[in-house]
């Protein structure tokens, strides 16, 4: 498969818990389950697999995936509280659902670092690419992945990468009042740098904003340009990534 | 006098090569003329004429098949250089692997065997009026293929535009001159090459570059540290990662996945990615995304590639306008060896729409043999069906070997004889 197709596979990382010796162990996949405290989880997916992990919190957390490439010093860093490079980060999120796929087998570790005392859900929805792929061949949407994050203050972003032209990215405001925004990143890069600030590059098209009357928009992707989700808080939104049949004619582009 | 329109401002920069008259007057104006629609037909009228922009390896072999397959097409060919350097040998040529002669080719072949080259730069489509424009006059067309490849877009990486010289590529046939000089020349330090997001042309070529750069180095004692800035998360193709990853360990080549270049600081000689990082160069080779050229975005086909059935190549927005190769929105790689197969099979397309019977062609394939050294290549394999859907089962990989290098030398002499002649 293709890794624009894994990427655009990737949804929830299911990881089971068969139980958790201490709050940072590393624990095998097992069943559906809660965390009180800090861990790191690991779940390994077969070749062609498409396992979809949810957690969900009462809280706040920050969500990290982490797949095992044999890079060891990569591996201590991330079991240690580090990020290496490749690390998917998920931060300030209520929920977030990530799917993880690979072509030949492989080893995730996610990991869960609670912003404030909660309980963290998870649990995870087996599936194969193969699966996927026929749902999008029969004219049906694929979910690539979803989140809920509360920004409490401050300047918050995140990238979407590898977006294809048939893919959908919504966005909606569940408290205050936003802006929150879909930038390319020269938008984004002028917004981070301060050097525009965010309302001033908000375009009906790429930005919700509560006070202007607009909640919830839909993006179509018609390129195949990486977006970043920028957000100031207080501000609680919802974010989904839906891949079309429309992808189907591009998606392999990357083989 | 002929109509002046807002979209004809050409840059006249001496010597294109061109010695009829234009259709309608030009002003030359501070250097820059101001060209006018051209009036004039450059052949004429069409019953049944197949128009090709672009003289690469998949427009090239479009016309050699529609010459083969539908001989009574008439077939023109609108390029606007008199040879093609075989894109594939741009990496070999970096490190002198390869001689430039072997790699280029003429269109002698393809005039020999029935095809009308026009030798202009097409400036402009109008798909509604079925033409292609050139400084000199227009062709008219009932079928057309656009064949142009890519053009890199340097504005979308912050100071590149203005800083090329800093930072070459071999993903143009000057820019790949420029950065074997530059490469010949290096004292020592850091190289830097840049992986941009996908999709690119030839996903494993800057891999190949930072091996074969630094072998080259190492036998001349040049003492210089290789790095990757890889805007993905894993080298390229994703069915080779692992084999890359080991390959660039053995090698020293340090490799920094989820990097992505988004400006370059002529002064600091740094590039910076999306999330603020820097990394310091002495020499670099910055690839930068790449796009169709602007004409055929102008001419509504499609930005950044022009979107086309997989099976048959035709435009999703005009019927009479085909695309093959790497300006193609299709699920096939972007591959000199799918650039040739793409065109191949949009011959047979468009004889058919044209009224003709050429029987049906065989489905796309990719193979690819990434150079790890002077002399080892690996190897990928990867297929689709004719409606353009992924073979996972027909996947397939090997590590280095002698004989990669052999299948892939052999492949290209062997395509640009069958699509050049």
């Amino acid at each position: 498969m293709p890794a624009v197709l894994v990427g655009l596979l990737q949804g929830l990382l299911v990881l089971q818990l068969a139980g958790l010796r201490s709050p940072t162990a590393t624990a095998q996949v097992g069943e559906s389950t809660q965390v009180r405290q800090d861990a790191v989880l690991s779940r390994k997916v077969g070749a062609g697999e498409r396992v979809v992990l949810t957690v969900s919190t009462t809280s706040l957390a920050d969500i990290s995936i982490y797949e095992i490439t044999g890079e060891r010093e990569e591996e201590e860093l991330f079991r240690a509280g580090g990020t290496p490079r490749t690390a998917k980060v998920f931060t300030s999120v209520v929920q977030v659902s990530y799917p993880l796929a690979s072509l030949s087998g492989t080893e995730f570790l996610v990991r869960i670092q609670h912003r404030k005392p909660g309980i963290a859900t998870v649990s995870y929805q087996p599936g194969t690419q193969d699966e996927a792929m026929s749902r999008l061949r029969r004219g049906q949407n694929l979910e690539r992945n979803r989140g809920t994050a509360h920004v409490q203050q401050g300047f918050y972003s995140m990238p979407l990468y590898q977006l294809v032209p048939g893919t959908v990215v919504e966005l909606e405001v569940e408290e205050g009042h936003g802006p929150v925004a879909l930038f390319k990143v020269k938008d984004y890069l002028e917004v981070r740098e301060e050097r525009a600030s965010l309302a001033s590059r908000c375009r009906p098209d790429r930005c919700v904003d509560v006070a202007s009357g607009r909640r919830r928009l839909e993006l179509f992707v018609q390129d195949y340009d990486d977006l970043y989700l920028v957000a100031t808080g207080p501000v609680r939104f919802r974010y989904r990534v839906v891949a079309t049949p429309e992808v189907l004619n591009y998606i392999s582009s990357c083989t | 006098m002929g109509r002046l329109t807002r979209r004809q401002v050409l840059k006249v920069a001496g010597g294109t090569a061109l010695a009829l008259a234009t259709g309608g007057a030009a002003r030359p104006l501070l250097g820059w003329a101001v060209a006018q629609e051209p009036t004039r037909p450059l052949l004429p009228a069409p019953s049944r004429r197949v128009a090709i922009v672009g003289g690469g390896i998949s427009g090239a072999m479009c016309a050699r098949t529609l010459r083969k397959i539908a001989p009574d097409l008439e077939v023109v060919l609108v390029e606007r250089n008199p040879t093609y350097v075989s894109g594939p040998s741009h990496v070999d040529y970096l490190v002198g692997l390869e001689d430039v002669r072997r790699i280029t080719v003429g269109y002698d072949g393809l005039a020999r065997d029935g095809v009308k080259v026009l030798r202009a730069a097409a400036t402009a489509i109008r798909p509604a009026e079925r033409r292609v424009l050139t400084p000199v006059g227009f062709v008219e067309y009932n079928a057309l293929l656009v064949a142009t490849g890519l053009v890199p877009a340097a504005q979308e990486i912050r100071q590149l535009l203005e800083n090329q010289t800093l930072a070459p590529h071999a993903w143009t046939w000057p820019g790949t001159r420029e950065l074997r000089r530059a490469v010949e020349g290096f004292r020592g330090g850091t190289f830097v090459i840049t992986v941009p997001p996908p999709p690119y042309k030839c996903p494993p070529g800057p891999y190949e570059v930072a091996c074969l750069v630094e072998e080259y180095w190492r036998r001349k004692g040049v003492r210089a540290e290789v790095v990757i800035l890889d805007a993905n998360d894993r080298p390229q193709p994703p069915l080779l990662a692992e084999l890359w990853r080991r390959v660039l360990a053995d090698r020293g080549i340090v490799y920094k996945p989820s990097f992505k270049v988004v400006e370059l600081d002529p002064t600091t000689r740094t590039l910076i990615s999306d999330r603020g990082e820097r990394q310091r160069f002495d020499l670099a080779s910055v690839i930068p995304p790449q796009r169709a050229p602007l004409f055929v975005e102008e001419a509504g086909l499609g930005a950044p590639f022009i979107p086309v059935d997989p099976a048959t190549f035709r435009s999703r927005a005009h019927e009479a306008v085909y695309a093959v190769g790497d300006v193609a929105a299709v699920p096939y790689t972007k591959s000199a060896f799918t650039a040739f197969l793409q065109g191949r099979n949009a011959a047979y397309a468009i004889a058919r729409a044209l009224g003709k019977e050429p029987g049906e062609p065989e489905a796309i394939f990719n193979q690819c043999w990434p150079f790890v050294s002077s002399s080892e290549a690996m190897l990928v394999e990867v297929a689709w069906t004719k409606e353009g859907r992924p073979m996972a089962e027909r996947n397939r990989t090997a590590g280095p070997s002698r004989d990669h290098v052999r299948a892939r030398k052999g492949w290209e002499y062997g395509i640009l004889r069958a699509a050049y002649g």
